[in-house]
């Protein structure tokens, strides 16, 4: 019996704690970006092989949505990976990648910009009650210029998880 | 060799069991009504439920029961809101716990239900903010769904006049079958158990009425289990 007395307890006690948790969303913006890694393609001239690597960019970058006065990308050095949100009030999104490089011998600051489009579906995906519904990118293409750019290679066309890197950008 | 002997000798010492228990409870058929939901409502509004409960006594210690209810449920917040609607039906057994000296209808009991909730749940509103993008997309839609889920409970009836009962019961609700419907949305509320929580703890207090078919009859003497 004072077991029994003790259980009730003990379950009434964990029942009124499980009640009283109305939790706050932790990311009100859960969609997720298109992760964006910079890479490097040249021909070893020792070898004469490919050498495919990371490529930290030197330069100056920024990034900003077409359309949209928020700047994704602030203007900085030394990046890897960027992540790029697609805008979930259309089907395709442009981004221009604004470029500065010192000229070594002039001192000058040489500006190059690139566009990076993405074409894609939305697809709404429930993600919790705290959060609601977020939207998936499925079937995404890229395309972009090739001032700066070399090639894309596109690692995965349905963007669900921004951990993923879904694109890689090859740097001249 | 010495100790393993000792302790065979102390358990076989110790094995007496008394059944003390002299009578037989009359089968017996109870009705009642929860007053507890209407109670809860009084302070939380997103919530309303209408359930009536049953029970049959096969004898001392088993009972057959059902709970059958109703659900009117709401939730809103920034990014959802959703009314769920819908009716449940809890099939299972009561087990009495306690041995009373007398014949008595009061019992503790621990319990055990299937649990059925067939639920209508508009997502009226639900909104996905972005922030390196102008603009917001809103979107709604209703949803058809059944749950099936297992209940386990503790209770306690009391009879407070000649066949008058009061009683409590502490559940924990365990969701068995509950499928992901429009765009991966799972239930938030589940009529008979609750807004959808890790563990989903409900009560009841309710108020009830016993039919006995017959009188407590006593036994032939007191039984024994000596081993």
């Amino acid at each position: 019996m004072k077991f029994l007395i003790k259980l009730i307890f003990t379950l009434a006690a964990v029942g009124i704690l499980s009640c009283s948790s109305d939790k706050i969303c932790s990311d009100s913006t859960p969609s997720p970006s298109v992760a964006v890694e910079f890479y490097k393609d040249t021909i070893n001239k020792k070898t004469g092989k490919h050498d495919v690597f990371k490529y930290t960019l030197p330069d100056t970058l920024t990034v900003q949505g077409v359309g949209t006065d928020s700047i994704v990308v602030k203007p900085e050095r030394n990046l890897q990976r960027v992540l790029l949100p697609p805008n979930i009030m259309t089907d395709n999104c442009t981004y221009v990648f604004t470029i500065y490089k010192l000229n070594p011998k002039s001192g000058v600051r040489e500006m190059t910009k690139d566009e990076l489009k993405f074409t894609y579906e939305r697809k709404s995906q429930f993600v919790s009650h705290e959060c609601g519904f977020k939207f998936d990118f499925l079937n995404t293409t890229f395309e972009a210029t090739e001032n700066r750019f070399d090639s894309l290679e596109t690692l995965q066309k349905d963007i669900t998880n921004e951990g993923q890197t879904a694109l890689r950008i090859y740097f001249k | 060799m010495h100790s393993t002997r000792g302790w065979a000798q102390d358990t076989s010492s110790v094995r007496i069991k008394k059944d003390t228990v002299s009578y037989l409870l009359p089968k017996a058929l109870t009705l009642g009504i929860d007053i507890s939901y209407p109670i809860r409502y009084a302070f939380n509004k997103d919530e309303k439920v209408f359930e009536v409960v049953a029970d049959f006594r096969f004898n001392n210690n088993w009972y057959a029961a059902v709970e059958a209810g109703y659900a009117d449920a709401s939730q809103e917040n920034s990014y959802i809101s959703y009314n769920t609607k819908g009716g449940y039906l809890k099939l299972g057994a009561n087990r009495n716990l306690i041995k009373f000296q007398k014949a008595s209808n009061n019992s503790v009991y621990a319990g055990a239900r299937a649990v059925i909730s067939v639920l209508n749940t508009d997502v009226y509103n639900y909104t996905i903010n972005q922030k390196d993008w102008p603009g917001d997309v809103s979107g709604s839609f209703t949803d058809n769904s059944t749950v099936y889920s297992l209940e386990l409970l503790l209770g306690i009836k009391v009879e407070l006049l000649k066949n008058f009962f009061t009683g409590w019961s502490i559940r924990g609700g365990f969701p068995i079958v509950n499928k992901a419907t429009t765009d991966g949305y799972e239930n938030l509320y589940i009529p008979g158990l609750g807004f959808k929580k890790n563990f989903m703890f409900n009560f009841n207090y309710t108020l009830s009425y016993m039919l006995p078919m017959g009188k407590a009859k006593s036994k032939t003497g007191t039984v024994e289990n000596v081993k």
